[in-house]
């Protein structure tokens, strides 16, 4: 695909080339340089498109290389302008003009206009000539916009445009009188590039004899990049240009961005400039003026800016709140407080936002309220007010309020405590963790997963032994599991409930905390797992078999398969099917012995789902053992679903090892299927085998 | 014309600054302007294979109006304008072949600009001129002079501009951009990406030109050639007219935004640039295939920027997900791509911020925050200054790429230091009457 070998050589021999001619080079290996290039120059000449770009990419590379050479460039320059006189094909002479836009000189300027003033050549010509420096392409370009009309004429005025030649102006005035309304844009647009006191004279006195309404259009157009030209260097001047495209007889995108033009100019008139702007009736300029404070200088009278708002609509409020928030001024946040009183859900939306960068400890009461007793999206930016809410007392503030105020503004604090999160505040939640309230000790239990450290363990299982409801034990069962694996030492990360557990009675709450171990998976807490998957208790068998199921590799699985097995208990056996069937994926199991897994589970599997799980997992091993257990279940109108979607995803894999068995089952699927996009990429698959 | 003279008598200058007069509202502004708070309505530019997925996202938003779509491909409009009907239960949405025509719509508060590269800053400019708002596909431009047009012109009309590097939008990217800004991963050595790549196609027999498919104007400022159906597929991001292809607009950019995210490099670019590309000869496509590029910030910050398949070869990691970033730290690593993310150490994933910390803006959808910012005046998630640092990191990388030597760029003049032929590059000419 890259070029070949025979191409490297050449380029190197090249590059070897040049090397010797910035040396002391003699006359015989310059002529031997000179004929390497001319051979790579010839081979271009009748490139074609559709053809290989061989000799364009070897070309392109000596141009790259003699570019830096001041002995050879002339050289080649000479012959690309060779080819160009030549009768080498429209392709070859757009390549070359391609390239003679990077290296060109004054030299290239008679045969590029040669180029020009033919239609069918003149884009190409321009190609090169813009990008080439000489003053001599203006001037060439200036007597061809005389000569030519249409496209070309319109190329040419782009192109002086474009290289922002000053002394084009008569030649701009006069293509702006042209019939062609094309031609006329254009030059509008390139006097629009100059952005000179000239430019600004001729497009103002052209604006009120304009021709027509596209043309006024052109010409504010032009207006507005000549005020922006000359912004850096003349402000005065570019602020009169913008008032007069800031008058009311302008259209109004021109309106807009001239006030943001003048906003920028004005220095400090600027705030008085955004207050008049606003009292205006159209929405749009208010709009504008309204985003335009962000760009008033810092030190601005903001306030007051803001004191002189008229009553605005909800949509123009939300702006104004965007746009104080944007300031990031703390000094503004009254503003984004009088807001959260608003009858219109987006702007205490917005208030509540501008308060995340404005507000400080007094904000977190109103915050937290709203958090409670709003709904939808306002409590969510609340809530997320409340989390990033920052300043020096903000988190103390929480954790004060959180003592006094009422349970539901009490949950959404103790709530921003995890999300902050507030390390300090572990004292708090232990405490709250033992409210009277439900929710409150569910959302204190969530917080302490977060910020408890391994020492407050003691304190968390007595929360967990305590714990009233299911749900409470499973919050509690999340939390201990969570701080137990900030322990570093991961063989330790069990101690703290191995510790415990001898001295619990209550079966229930001594199966909470096998469960927990099970998530933990620290080895040390296997032996308990095993002994305890055995005990007379059947709660405590139940919670074994689901500890063991939640273990983070396959070392449980010897255990599970004979509950599996044996059980007498339907739920034990179901559950500890379901558990050994997890495992395998996570097992060091080889492929071959996750399949005999999968079988052995299979055979012992009574429900429809578990054999579903037993499929999936088979899914991702690409072997013909796996191949032959689904396709066994393509007559299974129960599975036959799964077992179509696993043989498609094991299709890749085993297409090339075992293209017959494939072949046969895709067969099958695709005289069988119910699902149009397997039958078509089953189909798909066949037809690449075949 | 002296500059005292021409503030005399120009017409212009005798406008003073003086409180406007109140005027009813049918004599200012557009008819039927729709205030802020309500309604967008929206003009679709391209709706071809991406764009018809902007088409059925904008259309699940209940604050969006389409009023009008824009394709050269008549088949492609008429198939947007029936689900635009359906959905809406009338026949209302006009179609346009002229995009310039579209945006004149006075109705129109926002378009999308979904369309081949060569074409983004000529429809922007129009867009911006028309004071509409727009969702803009990646990349920005097809040359650095293309990019400062379109900054300029978005910052001139102050219009609402989105970048499509929808990567900004999710929680895995910026998650990790938080990370690295607040120094989780220790002193960072370096961000590596591992960009898409592509297979060759042989060279395409010239074709006439289907009926209905307005070739010309695809082609747009692009040099001619002739006319053949895979030109004009989607793959046209990897032919080097249209386009920078895997190295920017098709794909690279995504990865090169976060890595500018993550180094906190937004509002500027790389310094030091050296790399080397391969292209195929043979084929249709004719961008980089294979390529390195090491971007070096002022600060000492590198960014490496690959393909996929050369990544693989330079870090382990890039075998973990296809085309993903490596951000490596003295304390830590991570590799997010698209729906994966990994880290060593794994408690990094675990990280929770703190007020105090750094936070990055947050959006859960790119359109929704683009129509969002329409509504409220902020700044969205990739705005028209972060798009330029981003597409100028690419642009970089390219033409370092095809004159294979170092270049330095000057942030401040925005152009290389002591280089006129990659100065030179950073410039296309356009086919007439297409200008900048």
């Amino acid at each position: 695909m890259f070029r070949n070998l025979k191409s490297i050589f050449k380029v190197i021999f090249i590059s070897c080339i040049f090397l010797s001619l910035t040396g002391s080079a003699t006359a015989e290996e310059i002529e031997v340089t000179l004929n390497a290039i001319q051979k790579t120059i010839a081979a271009v000449e009748k490139y074609d498109y559709g053809q290989s770009r061989e000799d364009l990419v070897n070309f392109s590379e000596l141009v790259r290389m003699a570019s830096n050479q001041n002995k050879l460039l002339p050289e080649i320059e000479d012959a690309m302008l060779n080819l160009l006189e030549s009768d080498a094909t429209f392709a070859t002479k757009q390549f070359i003009c391609k390239e003679l836009s990077l290296i060109g000189t004054q030299a290239s300027v008679k045969t590029l206009n040669k180029l020009l003033m033919d239609e069918k050549t003149a884009d190409i010509a321009l190609y090169a000539l813009e990008r080439i420096p000489d003053p001599e392409v203006d001037k060439v370009l200036r007597k061809a916009a005389g000569k030519t009309k249409g496209r070309v004429k319109i190329g040419i005025i782009n192109t002086l445009g474009q290289r922002k030649d000053f002394a084009s102006m008569k030649v701009f005035k006069k293509a702006i009188k042209d019939n062609d309304p094309i031609v006329s844009e254009a030059a509008i647009a390139a006097v629009g590039k100059l952005g000179t006191i000239e430019a600004a004279d001729l497009l103002t006195k052209q604006l009120a004899k304009a021709s027509s309404e596209d043309q006024k259009i052109s010409i504010m157009d032009a207006l507005l990049n000549t005020a922006n030209e000359m912004r850096s260097e003349d402000e005065q001047l570019a602020n009169s240009l913008y008032q007069g495209l800031y008058e009311k007889d302008k259209p109004l995108n021109v309106r807009t961005a001239a006030l943001r033009g003048l906003i920028v100019t004005l220095g400090d008139d600027a705030s008085l400039m955004i207050k008049q702007a606003v009292q205006e009736e159209d929405l749009a300029i208010k709009s504008t003026a309204i985003a335009l404070i962000r760009e008033l200088p810092e030190g601005a009278d903001v306030a007051d800016v803001i004191a002189a708002m008229p009553v605005l609509e909800p949509g123009l409020e939300v702006q104004l709140l965007a746009a104080i928030m944007d300031r990031g001024e703390k000094k503004h946040a009254d503003a984004a407080r009088k807001s959260l009183n608003s009858n219109d859900e987006a702007v205490r939306i917005a208030a509540l936002k501008a308060l995340i960068v404005l507000g400080d400890a007094k904000d977190v009461t109103t915050i937290a309220d709203k958090a409670a007793n709003t709904t939808g999206p306002e409590k969510e930016t609340a809530r997320e007010a409340l989390y990033r809410l920052s300043g020096p007392k903000v988190d103390d503030t929480i954790l004060a309020e959180i003592v006094i105020t009422d349970v539901k503004v009490k949950r959404e604090l103790i709530r921003s405590v995890g999300h902050r999160p507030i390390p300090t505040a572990t004292k708090t939640m232990l405490s709250t963790a033992k409210d009277d309230d439900r929710n409150v000790r569910t959302e204190s239990l969530k917080s302490l997963g977060v910020i408890a450290q391994p020492e407050s363990l003691p304190s968390l299982i007595d929360l967990l032994v305590s714990a009233e409801t299911s749900a409470e034990i499973k919050e509690a069962q999340k939390t201990v599991s969570l701080v137990s694996q900030k322990i570093e030492d991961k063989s330790a990360q069990s101690d703290a409930i191995l510790m415990v557990l001898p001295g619990l009675e209550d079966p229930k709450v001594y199966g909470s905390l096998l469960e927990v171990l099970g998530g933990i998976g620290s080895p040390k807490s296997l032996p308990v797992l095993q002994k305890s998957i055995k005990s007379k208790k059947a709660e405590i068998r139940l919670s074994a078999i689901r500890a063991s199921s939640d273990w983070p590799n396959g070392d449980p699985m010897t255990d599970l398969l004979p509950v599996a097995q044996k059980s007498k208990d339907e739920t034990e056996r179901i559950l500890a099917l379901r558990g050994y069937i997890g495992l395998v994926k996570k097992s060091e199991l080889d492929d071959a012995g996750k399949v005999a897994a999968y079988k052995s589970a299979f055979d012992l599997a009574e429900q429809i789902n578990e054999k579903r799980q037993i499929l999936s997992g088979l899914s991702e091993i690409e072997t013909i053992a796996s191949l032959e257990m689904m396709g066994e279940q393509l007559d299974n109108p129960d599975l036959k679903a799964e077992a179509e979607v696993g043989i498609m995803s094991l299709r890749r894999g085993l297409a090339e090892s075992h293209p017959q068995k494939l072949k046969i089952l895709l067969k099958k699927i695709v005289e069988t299927t119910e699902d149009e996009r397997i039958r078509s990429r089953a189909k798909d698959t066949l037809d690449q085998l075949n | 014309m002296k500059r005292r003279d021409f503030l005399k008598k120009s017409m212009i200058g005798s406008a003073a600054l003086s409180i406007p007069t109140i005027l009813p509202s049918s004599v200012l502004g557009r008819d039927g302007h729709t205030p802020p708070s309500d309604q967008i309505v929206m003009g679709l530019i391209g709706v071809g294979s991406m764009g018809s997925g902007h088409l059925q996202s904008f259309l699940g938003h209940e604050d969006v109006h389409i009023a009008a779509i824009c394709d050269v491909r008549k088949a492609h409009r008429d198939a947007a304008k029936k689900r635009v009907d359906q959905k809406y239960g009338n026949s209302d949405c006009d179609t346009y072949n002229d995009f310039r025509e579209m945006l004149a719509r006075q109705d129109i508060d926002a378009c999308t600009v979904v369309v081949p590269d060569n074409w983004h800053v000529l429809i922007g400019l129009e867009a911006a001129r028309q004071g509409k708002h727009m969702y803009y596909e990646k990349p920005l431009a097809l040359s650095i002079e293309e990019a400062k047009a379109i900054r300029k012109a978005v910052h001139r009309h102050g219009v609402v501009f989105q970048f499509g590097t929808q990567q900004r939008s999710d929680d895995r990217f910026r998650f990790t951009c938080e990370l690295v800004r607040n120094g989780r991963l220790g002193d960072m050595k370096h961000i590596m990406i591992g960009s898409a790549s592509y297979d060759q196609i042989p060279m395409p027999v010239k074709q006439p030109v289907p009926e209905g498919f307005d070739y010309d104007r695809w082609l747009g400022p692009a040099p001619w050639a002739p006319h053949a159906a895979e030109r004009c597929t989607r793959q046209w991001t990897l032919i080097a007219d249209y386009s920078l292809g895997c190295l920017s607009g098709a794909w690279g950019i995504h990865h090169v935004d976060i890595a500018q995210w993550a180094f906190n490099k937004d509002l500027s670019a790389p310094e030091q640039i050296e790399g080397w590309g391969k292209t195929p000869v043979q084929g249709l496509y004719d961008t980089a295939q294979h390529w390195e590029v090491e971007h070096l910030y002022a600060d000492g910050k590198k960014l490496v920027h690959m393909d996929a398949h050369t990544a693989k070869e330079r870090a382990w990691q890039f075998g973990l997900q296809w085309m993903g970033m490596l951000f490596e730290g003295s304390d830590g690593w991570i590799y997010v791509a698209r729906g994966f993310i990994e880290s060593e150490p794994k408690s990094l994933l675990k990280t929770k911020f703190c007020p105090s910390d750094i936070r990055l803006p947050v959006s859960g959808d790119h359109r929704r925050n683009f129509l969002d910012a329409v509504k409220s005046g902020k700044s969205t998630m990739c705005p028209v200054d972060v798009a330029f640092g981003s597409d100028i990191t690419c642009h970089q990388a390219h033409i370092a790429m095809k004159l294979g030597r170092r270049l330095k760029w000057n942030p401040v003049k925005e152009e290389f230091i002591n280089d006129t032929e990659a100065n030179k590059m950073m410039h296309r000419p356009m086919r007439s009457p297409w200008h900048l």
